[in-house]
């Protein structure tokens, strides 16, 4: 176990090396020269050739990149081109709301939607399942930005119950954090039902039944255990569907996430900033993949890694 | 086929829904009549009335005409990144699933590549690279969902390769290409198209979220996520303008994933629900 923990962390090396080969690479063939875009429109030939220099970019490509990833490793991804702050601390300062928003809206969606997900199946076919199986289709159809506006002009506008946007008490995190875990909710939602489905019709819940254990012992002993394995892997598929949704419901409700300095990035080209930010995501998605991998063997005894 | 899937209420509703957008998408703005740039200064964000059923959005255009005009874009943004994921994926999954070795290796590198970023993110990349719009959009949308698509391509011809058939094809002198055509492919059809078809849905949303970001289709396109986002500041007085096209764009996608979930369980008997 311990060996193949060792393993899979040290095959994220390449793989993050890759993406941050791409990603430079990507952002350097794209127009504009970002010494020209620091300085803005009245930019001397001589200023920006000065800064070129500065900002290591007359160097070759390579040893542009070895550069960047050296400096990395130390922590340092250099300065953002519209606020001339360093990277590192833009996302060290946006990270924790993200975070937040984005781990408090994959409990919601685990809890409540596995918990909808059982019931619906154990009451298979009464207007309660029925009820969660509209819930589900809708929640998976449901444009995530509509759904939050939605929210807002109820909540917030009609029964100023909300704060409408902004971050700070925990008031300001009710209305992102349900529209954050719409999605995966009604995701983890279907993948329970159907498996708990499966479950009950197997041979050993019949036995178990049949031995005279109370329901409640069955379920929880029988059922759910063996439902959560493919369960488990739905969770696993949600952290990408939050960390995407998360850029979406910063929009909608002005959060100071990641999500919102990175389409700030995107819109004024601050190159430093979407090349750190992505490489930031990319470094966590990774990880989790990783805890997932390991929740599996944990939940399941016959899977073992070697 | 046909007969499994018009047994199945909830599917014929959604392709009844898919096929109305088309419809729309396709003829919309010649048969409805309706002016979706026509602006009425005085009646700017009015509600909905007899004249314009959906109201008018700050621009005193009728919404209603908007709707109508945008499904082209919405649902043909959506229709190009699939199909591009698709036309990409389908070829790339077969090759590396039919020859393996190291052509199968590096495309499966590259799927994992891909796979590293949220595929949302890796879209919102593509845009920042490319610049905004809603070709590129859909041109990024699609790429991001092809490494789905080779998997379970690859997923399907590792299955059916060794069987029987092929065998024989290849025995009698079929060439690599015609195995792969006609005995290969008529076999992963079916999850090819409830994938893409659930897929297409996914992409719609997608292309709105980017287009409601500004990343997407811009002003004055009637793309229907550009249009709930040119609606949100007024969500105290006009809601209308922001819940319209949400709506549509809800119905849309609900459809498309009722129209999925008919065709996996008509394409493959042996699912159950």
């Amino acid at each position: 176990m311990t060996a193949y923990i060792v393993r899979r962390v040290l095959a994220l090396v390449p793989l993050v090396l890759a993406v941050s080969a791409l990603v430079f690479v990507a952002l350097h063939v794209t127009p504009g020269d970002p010494a020209v875009l620091m300085l803005g429109q009245d930019a001397t030939p001589q200023g920006v050739a000065q800064l070129r220099h500065q900002l290591g970019l007359d160097r070759p490509l390579v040893a542009q990149y070895v550069g960047f990833v050296v400096q990395a490793l130390h922590g340092d991804l250099g300065l953002s081109f519209e606020t001339k702050r360093p990277v590192a601390g833009e996302l060290a300062r946006t990270f924790a709301a993200t975070f937040v928003l984005a781990t408090l809206a994959l409990v919601v969606a685990t809890a409540a939607g596995m918990a909808v997900g059982c019931v619906s199946a154990l009451r298979r076919f009464s207007w309660l399942d029925y009820l969660v199986r509209g819930i589900v289709l809708g929640g998976v159809s449901m444009p995530i930005f509509w759904l939050g506006l939605l929210l807002i002009s109820w909540f917030a506008i009609r029964f100023p119950v909300f704060p409408v946007s902004g971050w700070g008490t925990p008031g300001h995190v009710v209305l992102p954090v349900i529209t954050l875990a719409a999605f995966p909710l009604a995701s983890i939602a279907r993948m329970t039902r159907s498996s708990v489905l499966e479950v009950v019709a197997s041979d050993y819940v019949r036995t178990a039944y049949a031995k005279g254990l109370g329901s409640a012992r069955v379920v929880g002993l029988h059922i759910l255990r063996n439902a959560l394995i493919p369960v488990t892997t739905v969770i696993g598929l949600q952290f990408g569907a939050v960390l995407a949704g998360a850029v979406l419901t910063e929009s909608v409700f002005a959060l100071p996430g990641l999500g919102s300095l990175l389409l700030t990035a995107v819109l004024a080209r601050d190159y430093a900033i979407i090349r750190g930010a992505i490489l930031l995501v990319a470094l966590v998605f990774a990880t989790i993949n990783l805890i997932v991998d390991l929740a599996y063997a944990y939940l399941d005894p016959r899977i073992h890694y070697a | 086929m046909w007969a499994r899937l018009r047994r199945d209420r909830a599917a014929v509703v959604g392709l009844a829904v898919v096929a109305f957008v088309a419809t729309m998408a396709a003829a919309g703005p010649f048969v409805s009549g309706l002016n979706p740039t026509a602006q009425v200064l005085a009646l700017r964000a009015a509600p909905p009335s007899a004249a314009a059923p959906f109201g008018r959005d700050a621009l005193g255009r009728d919404v209603l005409a908007r709707v109508v005009d945008g499904a082209r874009f919405t649902l043909g943004g959506g229709t190009t990144a699939t199909a591009l994921g698709l036309c990409f994926g389908t070829p790339l999954g077969m090759v590396g699933g039919y020859y393996g070795g190291w052509l199968d290796s590096g495309i499966m590198r590259f799927t994992d590549l891909l796979l590293a970023f949220p595929y949302f993110l890796l879209a919102i990349l593509i845009v920042a690279i490319l610049g905004s719009g809603l070709w590129t959009a859909a041109g990024a949308v699609g790429l991001t969902r092809m490494p789905q698509y080779i998997r379970v391509v690859r997923a399907s011809v590792l299955s059916v390769r060794r069987e029987e058939y092929v065998e024989a094809a290849r025995a009698v002198g079929a060439s690599d290409l015609r195995a792969m055509r006609r005995h290969v492919l008529a076999n992963v059809m079916a999850p090819i198209i409830v994938l893409g078809t659930v897929g297409l849905g996914g992409d719609v949303l997608a292309i709105a979220g980017l287009s409601f970001l500004g990343l997407g289709a811009q002003p004055p396109v009637p793309e229907w996520g550009l249009m709930v986002a040119e609606g949100r500041n007024y969500l105290f007085d006009a809601p209308h303008i922001m819940v319209i096209p949400g709506l549509f764009l809800l119905t849309l996608v609900l459809a498309l994933n009722l129209l999925g979930d008919g065709l996996r369980d008509a394409l493959d008997p042996r699912l159950y629900r």
